[in-house]
C-alpha cells in the first residue's frame, strides 16, 4: 500500500465529504451565518476524517508487515493537514465565489438573459448600491454582526470568524502596502482581534 | 516527512520572498503576475520536495505527492485569497463592520454614502469583459461561451445551496 497516495485520496474523499455537508448546512438553519455554517460542515468532516483514518490504520496494520512505520503513525496528521488546504482553497474559490460574489451573480444575469443580452441600466437597477447594501446589512445582522434597533446598526463587540477573516484581509492589503481598508486601520485594526 | 515538513517551509519562504519583493509594487502588479509568481515558485519547490525526499530517503520515508500537494493547494489558496486585494475590491461586508464598529452604530445611509454610486457594478462589468466571460453589444451585454459555461456551473451549485439571488 503506497501510503503517499492513501493521504491524497483519503484528503479529497473528506473534502468531498465536507462540502457534501456544507450543502446540508447550508440549506439548514445557518443559511445567512455562511463563515458559522463552513466552520460547523468542517467540524463534522473532521470527524469523518479521523473515523476514516482510524479504519485505514487498522486495515494496514492488520493486513501484513509495515514498510514505511513513521509516515503510517504520522498518516492521521499529515492527511489532515492536506485536508485542511484542500478545503479551504474550495471554499475560497467556488463556495466563496458562488454565495457572496457580485462578479458571478452578475455573470449569471447576463448568461440567463441569452442572446439578445441585458442593458446595463437594468443591471445597474437590480444590483442597485442600495440592494445589494440591503441585503448586506441583513446578512450580517442574522449572523451576529450587528444589532438593528430601528433605523440604526450596532456593532456586536464579540470574537467571530467573520472579524478575523476582516482582520486578515486588512493584514493582506497593509503587509502588501495596497489601498485596501487602509483608513480603518489605525481607528479598529488590532481591536477586531480582541473583540472591543 | 521530510517532503511534508520541505513543503510547509518552502511555502513559509515563498510568502516572505513574495512580500519583500512584490510589496513596493504591489498596487501596479495585477493579479495575473501574482498567480504567474506562485506557478513558477510551485515547480520550484516541486523540484525541491522531490530531491528533499530523495536525499533524507534513508532516514525517512519520502512523501513527494503528498508534498507536492499540500505545497500546491496552500498556494492556491494563497493565490485565490489574493485576488480580492489585488483587483482593488473591499468586501462591503468587511466595510460594513468596519464602519459601524469606528462610528459606534450607523444608518443604511451612511452605509451608502461610504460607497461611490456607480462603482459596484461598473467595476465588475468592466473585470467581466476583460477575463473574457461578457461582451459589449449593440443590444447590452451578452455571456460568451466561457461565461456561459462558468454562470452554469456556479448557479447549479447556488440552487444546490438554496440561496436567493442578489449576491
Amino acid at each position: 500500500m503506497n501510503i503517499d497516495r492513501l493521504i491524497i485520496i483519503q484528503a479529497i474523499t473528506s473534502s468531498a465529504a465536507m462540502m457534501a455537508l456544507q450543502t446540508f448546512v447550508m440549506s439548514g438553519k445557518y443559511k445567512q451565518a455562511i463563515l458559522r455554517s463552513l466552520m460547523a460542515a468542517f467540524g463534522y468532516a473532521t470527524i469523518c476524517h479521523y473515523l476514516i483514518s482510524a479504519a485505514v490504520l487498522a486495515y494496514l496494520l492488520n493486513s501484513g508487515p509495515v514498510p514505511d512505520l513513521l509516515p503510517l503513525y504520522a498518516y492521521p496528521v499529515i492527511s489532515f493537514i492536506l485536508f485542511g488546504l484542500v478545503c479551504f482553497s474550495v471554499v475560497l474559490t467556488v463556495f466563496g465565489l458562488t454565495v457572496t460574489s457580485l462578479r458571478i451573480h452578475i455573470l449569471t444575469e447576463i448568461a440567463d438573459a441569452g442572446e439578445p443580452g441585458i442593458a446595463e441600466t437594468a443591471l445597474e437597477k437590480k444590483y442597485s448600491k442600495r440592494e445589494v447594501m440591503v441585503v448586506r446589512l441583513i446578512r450580517l445582522t442574522e449572523s451576529g454582526e450587528l444589532v438593528n434597533r430601528g433605523r440604526r446598526y450596532f456593532p456586536v463587540y464579540h470574537r467571530s470568524y467573520f472579524l478575523l477573516h476582516t482582520f486578515i484581509l486588512m493584514l493582506y492589503n497593509r503587509l502588501y502596502n495596497l489601498p485596501g481598508y487602509a483608513r480603518y486601520w489605525k481607528s479598529v485594526g488590532a481591536k477586531l482581534l480582541t473583540g472591543k | 516527512m521530510i517532503s511534508v515538513l520541505a513543503s510547509i517551509l518552502l511555502f513559509i519562504a515563498t510568502l516572505v520572498i513574495h512580500i519583500m519583493v512584490r510589496r513596493p509594487n504591489a498596487r501596479s502588479i495585477g493579479i495575473g503576475k501574482v498567480v504567474a509568481d506562485f506557478a513558477v515558485a510551485c515547480i520550484l519547490a516541486a523540484v525541491a520536495i522531490v530531491a528533499l525526499g530523495e536525499w533524507f530517503r534513508d532516514i525517512t520515508p519520502p512523501l513527494p505527492l503528498t508534498g507536492i500537494a499540500i505545497y500546491g493547494f496552500a498556494a492556491f489558496s494563497y493565490v485565490s485569497f489574493s485576488a480580492s486585494p489585488f483587483l482593488g475590491d473591499e468586501s462591503p461586508s468587511s466595510v460594513i463592520v468596519l464602519l459601524a464598529r469606528e462610528k459606534g452604530s450607523m444608518t443604511l445611509d451612511d452605509v451608502l454614502s461610504e460607497f461611490p454610486d456607480r462603482s459596484i457594478v461598473d467595476k465588475r462589468i468592466a473585470d467581466l469583459i476583460s477575463t473574457g466571460w461578457i461582451k459589449r453589444t449593440r443590444k447590452g451585454l451578452v455571456a460568451t461561451g466561457t461565461g456561459r459555461i462558468i454562470a452554469a456551473a456556479f448557479g447549479t451549485y447556488r440552487r444546490l445551496l438554496g440561496l436567493g439571488e442578489t449576491g
